[in-house]
């Protein structure tokens, strides 16, 4: 039990009140299922990069992380610096399809470009792979809280449940996008303070390098040693079962590039986290490891360097180099990540969960604000589902294997099933549904007979009990995707058509479809207009001929009206048609449901962008 | 721990010998799908930071290993 102060628990008490705040404040602006999942399809990339950020870097990313780097040094940041190698494709292939084909889940895709079957399989393993993601972040919470809250495991693992359901509930996307945002920014401040009083506690930088062993500063881990952290496993675990399924197949992720306003800004935002917020990230989150080294180096009375459990070295480092109230507000910043992080995901699991249990079970058309309250009770089931599987993850040993087994052979099918059907037209219903099972079962007889691995490991020695958690992912990948090719080559596949716009290939069908139209890509301004009130069906909107003319754009083109002030980030915003134009510039008249879905102020001026 | 080629360049070798294969791929695939039109400016853009995010990350992996191993 570590000695913390009054002060810690105040700033961690005040912390919790101010999110619970932020959040009934901006859950009044989540009035439909879209604006609770999709945040109104609204926000600018600035918004949404920190809300990546957010998500990505996890609770269980300073626990697990910090943990590796005392024991491995820098290559602990491995997994924060191999995500880009896919990103061309990801923004210019997956990310307009599922923002152009309004894509509400990823098991939605699997209908459109195979069939139900292949959706309801992809609908499984989505569930158990968010709900396992869930279920180790509340374990990871736990793990560090307990020692903080003086409690034991789970009634630590419920507090924090509770708050959760809560804040989740009332708020859906807007709520957790805006959240993300102060949560994003307080726990980069947190992770950088802490390296920084942490390298202050050693002596300074100097000090701090010396100390360290120069195996210990490389980079990147040994090739195929050893069998719990080498670079070959962790390159085809992380760098490409996890790169992929967080990039392409996590909805919580999926579900903000879908809050942006346009494709564009997904890309912005994508890209800005990748090469500029990742490597920082990197640091955040092992830095508290690499400092416990240096000063078990130093002082192996204080840090011994055999230091059990692992999992406890970034709270031990936390309250051992800050002062009190810093250690509080750094304890605050887990917590943040930890919200940040299970809510998107809580978010994304009821999404599936509305849109892929509920729906296509029960035919009947309900009402919008009916699932929008099912939606709120799902948060809740699903919260408990999750605490439901702490005791499995738990029984793991460290955070680090139980995510790596997890990453390496849930995602694989999914992986494999997306991108040859992105890749691939030819790929088959049948072929995705086969990969699935079939693959499935390899990956089973992998866990089995860890024999059938040893031809892909690389050399990598396999440990007795745990043998070959994370080159498993190369076998995995390797028979789903074998198996996937094979089916393809003896099954008929769907008719061009039937896919049109669900392919790499057919990205400017998608494009059309989006539209209604052809896309005008004229390259025009963007006017300043105030708005009023007209008698307009749908989704149409009014602008003078010289203001349209300004945008370069034509009667039916898309148009986004957003409220002048940057800050606002485009909560205040809506997507809109352009009708025939008027001849009084500076206007753009709006129905009454166009001005409430765009949350609108009176007087406060909107500026007009043509989108295609 | 000995600093030998398996520590040091061995895993840095395969990194951005697999990672040159899959962005290439990437690259070709969404130019000739048409998802990435280089007729337009901003696609070509985009191009140029596919292409610079990789070495960046090559260039960072690299620089820290030389700093590290002297």
């Amino acid at each position: 039990m570590l000695h913390i102060y009054t002060i810690d628990y105040i700033v961690i008490a005040c912390y919790f009140l101010v999110i619970l705040s932020f959040g009934a404040y901006f859950g009044r602006y989540a009035k439909t299922t879209s604006d609770f999942f999709f945040g109104g399809r609204r926000f600018h990339w600035w918004l949404i990069c920190m809300s990546i950020v957010a998500t990505g870097v996890s609770s269980h990313s300073f626990i697990k992380y910090s943990a590796m780097g005392f024991k491995y040094g820098f290559s602990s940041s491995m997994a924060y610096m191999n995500d880009w190698f896919f990103m061309p494709l990801f923004m210019f292939g997956w990310l307009p399809i599922v923002y152009y084909t309004r894509m509400k889940s990823i098991p939605e895709y699997f209908e459109k470009r195979f069939n139900p079957t292949a959706r309801k399989l992809a609908t499984v393993v989505q569930l158990v792979y968010m709900l396992g993601y869930i279920s180790i972040g509340f374990l990871t919470l736990g793990v560090a809280l307990r020692n903080i809250l003086g409690l034991s495991l789970y009634p630590t693992v419920l507090l924090v449940a509770v708050v959760v359901a809560f804040y989740v509930r009332i708020g859906g996307e807007i709520c957790d996008i805006f959240l993300d945002l102060i949560q994003g920014i307080m726990l980069t401040i947190a992770g950088l303070l802490l390296f920084f009083l942490g390298i202050a506690y050693i002596g300074g930088l100097d000090q701090f390098w010396a100390l360290l062993p120069d195996s210990f500063k490389l980079p990147l881990a040994d090739f195929n040693k050893p069998s719990d952290f080498n670079f070959v496993g962790i390159f085809w675990q992380d760098g490409i079962a996890g790169s992929v399924g967080f990039l392409f197949l996590n909805q919580g992720l999926i579900m903000r590039f879908m809050s942006c306003k346009s494709v564009n800004e997904g890309r912005i935002a994508a890209t800005t986290n990748v090469l500029i917020f990742l490597p920082i990230s990197a640091i955040v989150v092992s830095n508290a490891g690499w400092i416990a080294k240096a000063i078990s180096a130093a002082h192996p009375e204080i840090i011994p360097p055999n230091f059990a459990p692992l999992d406890d070295i970034f709270v031990k480092v936390n309250f051992l180099v800050t002062q009190p109230g810093i250690s509080g507000f750094i304890a605050a910043a887990l917590i943040a990540a930890l919200l940040s992080t299970v809510d998107s995901l809580i978010n994304a699991t009821t999404a599936i969960f509305i849109f892929d249990v509920y729906k296509p079970f029960h035919k009947k058309e309900r009402s919008d604000a009916f699932y929008l309250k099912a939606a709120r009770w799902t948060t809740l089931i699903v919260t408990a589902l999750a605490v439901g599987l702490v005791p499995l993850f738990h029984s793991f040993g460290t955070i680090y294997k139980a995510h790596g087994w997890f990453h390496s052979t849930v995602i694989p099918p999914l992986v494999v099933a997306v991108f040859m059907g992105i890749l691939w037209p030819r790929f088959t219903s049948k072929a995705a549904v086969w990969t699935f099972i079939g693959g499935g079962a390899m990956i089973v007889l992998g866990q089995f007979f860890p024999q059938l691995v040893k031809p892909f490991a690389h050399g990598t020695p396999a440990d007795p009990n745990q043998p070959y958690i994370f080159i498993g992912a190369l076998y995995n990948l390797v028979w789903c995707s074998v198996i996937g090719f094979v089916v393809t080559l003896f099954t008929k596949s769907k008719d061009k058509s039937a896919i049109d716009g669900l392919t790499l290939w057919s990205i400017k069908s998608a494009k059309r479809m989006y539209k209604n139209g052809t896309p005008n890509e004229l390259i025009g301004k963007k006017p300043v207009v105030n708005w009023k009130t007209a008698d307009l069906t749908g989704d149409a909107v009014r602008m003078s001929r010289n203001d349209m003319k300004t945008m370069q754009a034509f009667p039916g083109d898309l148009v986004y009206l957003c409220d002048k002030r940057w800050y606002l980030g485009g909560l205040k915003s809506v997507h809109a048609r352009l009708a025939e134009p008027h001849d009084e510039d500076g206007v753009v008249y709006l129905s009454p449901d166009m001005v409430k879905g765009g949350l609108f102020t009176p007087v406060k001026p909107l500026y007009a962008e043509k989108e295609m | 721990m000995e600093l030998d080629f398996n520590r040091v360049w061995l895993p840095y070798i395969y990194l951005y010998g697999c990672g040159a294969i899959i962005i290439t791929a990437s690259i070709v695939s969404v130019i000739k799908a048409g998802g990435m039109n280089l007729k337009v400016k901003n696609h070509r853009i985009w191009l140029f930071i596919s292409i610079l995010g990789f070495f960046w990350y090559m260039f960072m992996h690299g620089f820290l290993t030389v700093i590290a191993i002297h």
